[in-house]
């Protein structure tokens, strides 16, 4: 059965409470490709902390084979799988649709509040020239935006994929006018799935004869979908993976979670591999 | 990194088609439809969608329905999704697939479905309907998933967005399954409806054609007098499966999705770079995946919407791709007929280069009265070519920048 894989090169993971978010619109990351001005005026809050995760794994990622990091990624794919995007502004333009009619509909509508919204984005605010993709949009998108992104990385003219996540930790009520609780937090999550890359965390997707149980050790959430705070929490923790830490985990740390069509997701961290990589940064 | 085209016998093959479009539900309606040139514009009413009381768009005039025992309830985007994806599997005579026995029996059937604003559509019926959804934290199971449960589609379902290019991403990420072996039939496709929040976005963007007096006359893409593209709604959803899985169960082949080629612009949100180089890549790429020279291209049936910038980037896109070859490759927009089906236009244009290839004719692009001299391709002005077509080409660019292409071929 198909086995499919890629290294994960870097991950980066962002959240912000709703009422940050006017502010990291216009923040900038140090060191990042900066983004055309004004260009986050009407994303959405998942574009917005979606955008800044790639920025932030970019600078981590740092230069390549001698170009410059954003240069790095140009014919990566960017798969962008948020979960409920774009329902704040959607309410507000509904509300406005009904009190005001068709002409108060505003034209970002369309390229801010749809599914592939935060995919576009990425791409054309950080200059990336590969297919840019978004997928789920609903409970599912985790696991749909895993099996998108490895089925992609053998397409002609892709050099890689940026996964990008996106999803409110708790999905917030929203008031009569469309706003959201300030407190609500939303979290942007990317991983550079690069397959020439030594990284020691590694992405799979492997496929079983027949349909299985969930794994009661793997992490889900009451739904039966993993969340992406708990990837992240998993991300965290491989990212500040060595010292004693290493001692109670020496056959490698991994993240799993089953489909319900016979095939199970893994992230792995190769501790070997982490050790080898370690070696050479101290050696330099 | 180029890859090498598919070997024979794990060519990608087109087994089924189902549709529901303002041109016909079936392949030999939308194809007579087609090639006769007819228009599936209309009057319709105008309150809800812009300012103007009076409105035209190219909409699905009846939606077949499809025989239940299931309490789940679809909306109109959803019942657009589900009849196309059940004409599909009845077209490729793939049996009932909920009963786990008959022609694919033991196959691992995928789905893959391109819609571009699900929630946002679900959200509006519902809000329009006097509901509260759209301020409500659940989050309902995604319409591919409700469909791969209705049809017995036990395989990974997914939904993909690119916008205009959506149905077409879904076709090129179900092929890609096929040849990795993930799984051995994939229905792909998408569709979209008419909604007052879409209708009105695009309005208020001046994307639209304003030429209301005249309905059918409105969508005409490469002449010198567009003014926009008009809103149209359906789609279509293929099946797809490996030459050698349908040669093994003797399904008729109606042609094969050779190649695919990706990429993005990365220049603007809305409007199309005025520079080809990208979309001359996707361009590019689709036909080294599927192994053929520009020259041996018989047909390109163009993105082309109607849109003032968009049709003059595409045109200096194929000619950036074809060089030489472009002016002898026959160019068409059957959005001029059919309308934009924005999520679900790809699908459907597949299907227009399976009824050129099928017909030996290439469809017109309808209201082509006075070609635009920054658009300069073969044309094949508003009536019907018969022509000798075996390889072709459909071009797909969304918002975001989202290029692809696709060839489609006579089988082997």
């Amino acid at each position: 059965m198909p086995h499919l894989s890629c290294p994960v090169a870097v991950h980066a993971n962002v959240t912000c409470h709703a009422a940050g978010m006017a502010a990291l619109r216009e923040a900038s990351v140090p060191g990042a490709l900066p983004l055309p001005p004004r260009f986050l005026r009407h994303a959405d809050e998942h574009t917005v902390v979606g955008i800044r995760a790639v920025q932030e794994a970019m600078v981590a990622l740092g230069p390549r084979q001698g170009s410059s990091p954003a240069r790095a990624t140009d014919r990566f794919a960017v798969v962008a799988a948020p979960c409920g995007a774009g329902r704040p502004a959607s309410a507000r333009t509904l509300v406005s649709l009904r009190d005001g009619g068709p002409v108060t509909v505003s034209p970002h509508v369309v390229p801010q509040c749809s599914l592939h919204a935060v995919a576009s984005a990425v791409s054309v605010g950080l200059r990336i020239h590969g297919p840019n993709i978004g997928v789920g949009g609903g409970p599912e998108a985790l696991s749909e935006a895993f099996i998108t992104a490895l089925s992609l990385l053998d397409e002609p003219g892709v050099d890689g994929c940026w996964l990008v996540l996106t999803a409110w930790d708790d999905e917030p009520a929203l008031d009569d006018r469309g706003n959201t609780p300030a407190d609500a937090v939303c979290r942007g999550v990317a991983l550079a799935l690069d397959r020439a890359a030594a990284g020691s965390l590694e992405l799979s997707l492997r496929t079983e004869p027949s349909l299985t149980v969930i794994d009661e050790a793997s992490p889900t959430s009451s739904s039966g979908q993993p969340s992406l705070a708990e990837l992240a929490a998993f991300l965290d923790r491989a990212a500040h993976a060595g010292g004693e830490d290493r001692d109670h985990h020496d056959d490698g740390w991994s993240w799993a979670f089953r489909l319900g069509w016979g095939a199970t997701v893994h992230l792995e961290l190769d501790l070997a591999r982490l050790g080898a990589r370690e070696r050479r940064r101290d050696a330099a | 990194m180029i890859r090498a085209p598919l070997s024979a016998d794990r060519a990608v093959v087109i087994t089924g088609i189902g549709a529901v479009t303002p041109l016909g539900n079936d392949f030999d309606s939308i194809a007579d439809a087609l090639l006769a040139g007819r228009s599936g514009v209309v009057e319709i009413d105008g309150a809800g969608f812009s300012r103007e009381a009076r409105q035209f768009a190219a909409p699905v005039a009846a939606i077949p329905t499809v025989a239940t025992d299931s309490d789940d309830a679809f909306d109109r985007l959803g019942q657009i999704c589900l009849a196309a994806s059940s004409a599909a599997t009845a077209d490729a005579g793939l049996g009932d697939l909920r009963a786990g026995r008959g022609p694919v029996a033991g196959a691992r059937v995928g789905l893959v479905l391109g819609i571009g604003a699900e929630q946002l559509k679900t959200w509006e019926a519902d809000f329009l309907a006097g509901g509260r959804q759209v301020f409500s934290p659940d989050r309902p199971t995604s319409l591919v998933h409700r469909i791969a449960a209705r049809l017995g589609i036990d395989g990974p379902a997914v939904t993909v967005a690119a916008a205009c290019a959506s149905s077409g991403y879904a076709l090129a990420l179900a092929r890609r399954w096929i040849a990795s072996g993930l799984v051995d039939v994939c229905l792909a496709g998408g569709c979209d409806i008419l909604s007052p929040t879409g209708f009105a976005a695009f309005y208020n963007l001046r994307a639209l054609s304003r030429r209301s007096d005249h309905p059918s006359r409105a969508s005409r893409p490469f002449d010198r007098d567009r003014d926009g593209f008009v809103m149209g709604e359906g789609g279509a959803v293929l099946v797809l499966e490996s030459r050698r899985h349908a040669d093994a169960r003797g399904a008729r082949v109606r042609g094969e999705l050779a190649g695919v080629g990706m990429s993005g612009d990365a220049a603007h949100m809305v409007i199309p770079s005025d520079d080809p180089t990208e979309a001359a890549r996707a361009i590019h790429l689709a036909l080294q995946s599927a192994g053929v020279q520009p020259a041996d291209l018989d047909y390109v049936n163009a993105h082309a919407a109607g849109t003032p910038v968009g049709d003059i980037a595409e045109a200096a896109a194929i000619r950036l791709a074809l060089g030489t070859a472009t002016d002898h490759v026959p160019v068409s927009s059957t959005k001029s007929m059919s309308g934009h089906l924005v999520s679900g236009a790809a699908a459907f244009e597949a299907i227009a280069c399976l009824a050129a290839i099928d017909r030996q004719t290439i469809p017109p692009t309808l209201n082509l009265d006075s070609p635009d001299e920054r658009c300069r391709l073969d044309h094949v002005p508003l009536v019907a070519r018969p022509h000798p077509v075996t390889v072709t080409a459909s071009n797909s660019f969304g918002f975001g920048g989202a290029n692809l292409c696709l060839v489609i071929r006579r089988a082997a």
